[in-house]
């Protein structure tokens, strides 16, 4: 295995970040056992893990879990420049599984991935390799929940086969007293099209590293929300990678900060010469709620191909003082018609998630809003 | 001869660069090869300089020794210090008649215009060779308004209470390796101060000429825009065709004091084996306004990211930033836009062209420090790319710590349209004239702000770059 040091300041995509390498002398945490799901606890097919460990599953015919060495894995995470010692840290230390999904495998019913992170002081890491096969359209809830102090570092790689459909339902809401590091990544085969919808909310210093990987003709989206309040530190390290032409990607983060809290984005787009006729598109668009907040955004492009058509914006401001007053004029309490705006601002990214899901992510959002003001 | 021929004689050369002709000058005195201590002090010494002057050259030197070469952006790796002249003087001393200086140096300023440009636009001028100005010359009236125009070295002797308070006072010696290096080893560049309520509305300009191979160009201007003044500065540049590189690390310094306005206006236009790695800032007091119009056309490898700090409230920061990347150049430009009081606002526009394996990139930051209320950014950038081998990148920084602020960044990233090709062709007009009339209505919101006679100039180099580009 190539040997890789830990990143250093002096490299652009960590130079904001909290931490540069997992806690020194750390325990892995045991598996702790779950008394009850937070999210969505009834959801039938279902795999569960608890501190990085799989603990139960219930599964219909045409997928499958394996627990495999990461050592004959094929595959390999990819990840952002510096990513690669953490990911190598992350499989040797923590527990990496391979799920298979074929297309025996109900369509209009979606698999629930749940992941409980409890360290208690320690330390819990895993990682999922999901080979979605070919001429499938699937659905995964992916919901992660956490109580406790602690580190997890953890990931996944969903790689789709050609001409393969996803939609990813993504929350990530572990305990504020957890700080964590995230490598996400979606690998679009030929003609694929992916969705892929994130509301990133727990932690206390969070660094979520998301990757979109896109081979010829396929189309890969990802939207999402984070909403740092109360000393909460959420980063986010996204990369869209066309490796091949006649590709789309869309990325959209939303941020409402809060007092004493820092929402940090840095982006990049990736066009290879060989990704001709690619679209690209980035947005990242921030809401600053106190005075004492820090919001850092860094969009970035790098184009080696010219028939392309790509773009990104970023936005950093208040909430509207004329809405506020507009609002305050028709008799609504100051506080409640700041948390209304706030809800509009993020529609277009909660709107997306499907109806059992929306409200989970609504009410999570309108609690944190509450309390960031 | 007629214009078709006059045109087809300037393509006909291989790079279509028009200043390349190199004259032969003898040197009075020069600091031969490489960089030390000594090479420091020997400067001082030949500028007979008072000495805090030294000082100040000794102590950036050390800082320079101990500065890390910058670990970001384009590769630097193959710059050797060691390999340049840091300074050369050709003429005995600086004139204001043209007539005064030697013919080989004459001829140069005359190939490139600069005395016929004097008389029709500018309020004063000078011409600065290899290290030293060579002609320096200031309008009567604006002397005796009280407008200081000087070269940074008579500054130094003349203005010395002016100079010891603004010299390195918007851009340390400590701030990065090349202001360091030019802290040490500056030579020539202007010195500019306009007095309280005095407007200079026709430009004041500097003309840089390097001649030499393997030199080093460090010039140093500082520029000062007292009370509700007015000033308009230009400097152009251009060097010969050499086999070997040489470097342009210049430092520029604004002090914008309240309500006054400063306009920086600049035509990058070195030939293409010149690594330009420049640093200017301003700084914007009270309900002062700067502008910089930054035009990269020439050089191997450009660093420069103008900058602004809004120190006052109220203060107003614009940066119009044009780059033309041709084969194997890099283009590494920006702006940053500093908001550290309330109510500032600031607008970064630019547009850059990348062509054949030509590289362009924005780098850019905004930082809104706590306090700036009310502040308000907006940046745009369009990139332009002919080729497929041509690349662009984006990396914009933006740190608020503010909530009261509004801050927009967009960029967009587009090929020449071969529709619009198609059809001026389809209209009779060959390929490579309806590339440049696409080119050039790309540039067309920008280059229609530019002075005149910086727009027709601009509009004739961005054509002649484009020669080649089709089939």
């Amino acid at each position: 295995m190539k040997k890789f040091s830990w990143p250093d300041r002096t490299n652009e995509y960590w130079r904001r970040a909290s931490f540069l390498k997992p806690p020194q002398d750390f325990k892995i945490s045991d598996i702790s056992p779950v008394e009850k799901w937070e999210i969505l606890p009834d959801f039938n097919t279902h795999i569960s893990f608890s501190n990085g460990n799989l603990i139960d599953q219930d599964l219909k015919e045409g997928v499958s879990i394996k627990s495999i060495n990461p050592n004959d894995s094929l595959s390999r995470p990819g990840s952002i420049p510096g990513g690669e010692p953490w990911n190598q840290w992350t499989i040797s230390n923590g527990n990496v599984y391979q799920i298979d999904i074929d297309d025996t495998f109900p369509e209009n019913e979606p698999l629930v991935i749940r992941e409980k992170i409890c360290p208690s002081g320690k330390i819990s890491s895993n990682y999922f390799f999901c080979n979605i096969k070919k001429n499938i359209n699937l659905s995964i809830y992916y919901l992660i929940e956490g109580s406790g102090e602690g580190f997890h570092s953890g990931g996944f790689t969903i790689v789709l086969d050609s001409s393969s459909n996803l939609k990813l339902m993504h929350i990530q809401d572990i305990s504020k007293k957890t700080d964590a590091r995230f490598n996400w990544e979606i690998k679009n085969n030929k003609k694929t099209n992916s969705e892929w919808n994130l509301a990133a909310l727990g932690g206390r210093s969070v660094r979520h590293e998301c990757r979109l990987e896109l081979q010829k003709e396929s189309n890969s989206s990802l939207k999402g929300v984070y909403v740092p309040y109360d000393g909460q530190r959420h980063e986010f390290q996204t990369q869209q990678d066309h490796k091949e032409g006649d590709s789309t990607s869309d990325l959209l983060l939303k941020g409402a900060v809060g007092s004493g809290s820092r929402g940090i984005f840095q982006g990049m787009i990736n066009i290879r010469p060989e990704a001709q006729k690619s679209n690209a598109y980035q947005t990242n668009r921030n809401l600053s709620l106190s005075r004492n907040a820090r919001i850092e955004t860094i969009p970035g492009l790098e184009i080696e191909a010219n028939d392309v058509k790509c773009s990104h914006g970023a936005t950093v401001s208040k909430i509207d003082p004329y809405s506020l007053f507009y609002l305050s004029s028709r008799g609504i309490e100051k506080n409640e018609a700041a948390k209304l705006l706030a809800e509009g601002f993020f529609y277009e990214v909660s709107d997306n998630f499907p109806k059992e899901i929306r409200s989970v992510v609504n009410e999570s959002i309108n609690k944190r809003l509450l309390e960031a003001f | 001869m007629s214009k078709e021929e006059s045109f087809s004689k300037d393509f006909s050369e291989f790079d279509n660069y028009q200043f390349g002709h190199h004259d032969k000058v003898k040197h009075i005195a020069s600091t031969g090869k490489g960089i030390s201590r000594d090479v420091v002090s020997k400067i001082s010494e030949l500028k007979n300089e008072p000495s805090w002057m030294t000082d100040i050259r000794l102590k950036a030197y050390e800082v320079f020794e101990k500065k890390p070469m910058p670990s970001w952006g384009p590769d630097l790796s193959e710059i050797n210090f060691e390999e340049f002249t840091y300074f050369i003087r050709s003429t005995e001393k600086e004139s204001d008649q043209w007539e005064d200086m030697p013919q080989e140096i004459l001829d140069t300023f005359d190939k490139l215009g600069i005395p016929e440009a004097e008389k029709k636009f500018l309020a004063g001028a000078s011409a600065q060779y290899e290290s030293e100005a060579v002609y320096h010359k200031l309008n009567e009236e604006l002397g005796k308004q009280g407008v200081i125009f000087l070269t940074m070295d008579q500054a130094v002797k003349e203005e010395p209470e002016l100079v010891k308070k603004y010299f390195g006072s918007v851009i340390p010696a400590s701030d990065n390796k090349f202001s360091a290096l030019n802290t040490a080893v500056w030579s020539g560049g202007s010195f500019i101060y306009v007095p309280p309520g005095v407007e200079v509305n026709t430009p004041l300009q500097t003309y840089f000429r390097i001649n030499e191979e393997e030199f080093g160009q460090f010039e140093r201007t500082l520029i000062i825009a007292d009370e509700g003044a007015k000033v308009v500065y230009n400097e152009g540049c251009s060097a010969p065709k050499w086999a070997k590189s040489s470097l342009h690390a210049a430092v520029v310094e604004l002090v914008a004091l309240d309500n006054s306005r400063i306009d920086y206006q600049t035509i990058q236009n070195w030939y293409k084996n010149i690594y330009n790695l420049v640093t200017k800032r301003a700084v914007a007091k009270k309900n002062a306004t700067v502008t910089w119009l930054d035009i990269n056309v020439g050089s191997r490898i450009t660093i420069k990211y103008p900058s602004v700090m809004m120190m006052g409230e109220g203060a107003r920061g614009e940066v119009q930033s044009i780059a033309f990347a041709n084969e194997e150049q890099l283009q590494d430009s920006g702006a940053k836009m500093i908001h550290g009081a309330p109510n500032t606002t600031s607008v970064v526009t630019s547009k850059s062209i990348s062509k054949g394996t030509g590289r362009s990139s924005y780098r850019g930051l905004v930082k809104v420090l706590k306090g700036a209320k009310n502040s308000s950014c907006r940046v745009e950038c369009d990139a332009l790319l002919i080729n497929e081998e041509s690349r662009t990148d984006t990396y914009p920084v933006m740190d608020i710590s503010e909530d009261d602020t509004q801050i927009a960044h967009e960029a967009s990233v587009s090929k020449v349209n071969e529709d619009q090709i198609f059809y001026l062709q389809s209209r009779g007009i060959p390929e490579i004239d309806a590339m440049k009339m696409v080119v050039n209505g790309f540039l067309e919101p920008m280059v229609k702000k530019l002075p005149l006679e910086y727009s027709v100039e601009f509009q004739r180099l961005v054509e002649l770059e484009l020669e080649g580009s089709v089939g």
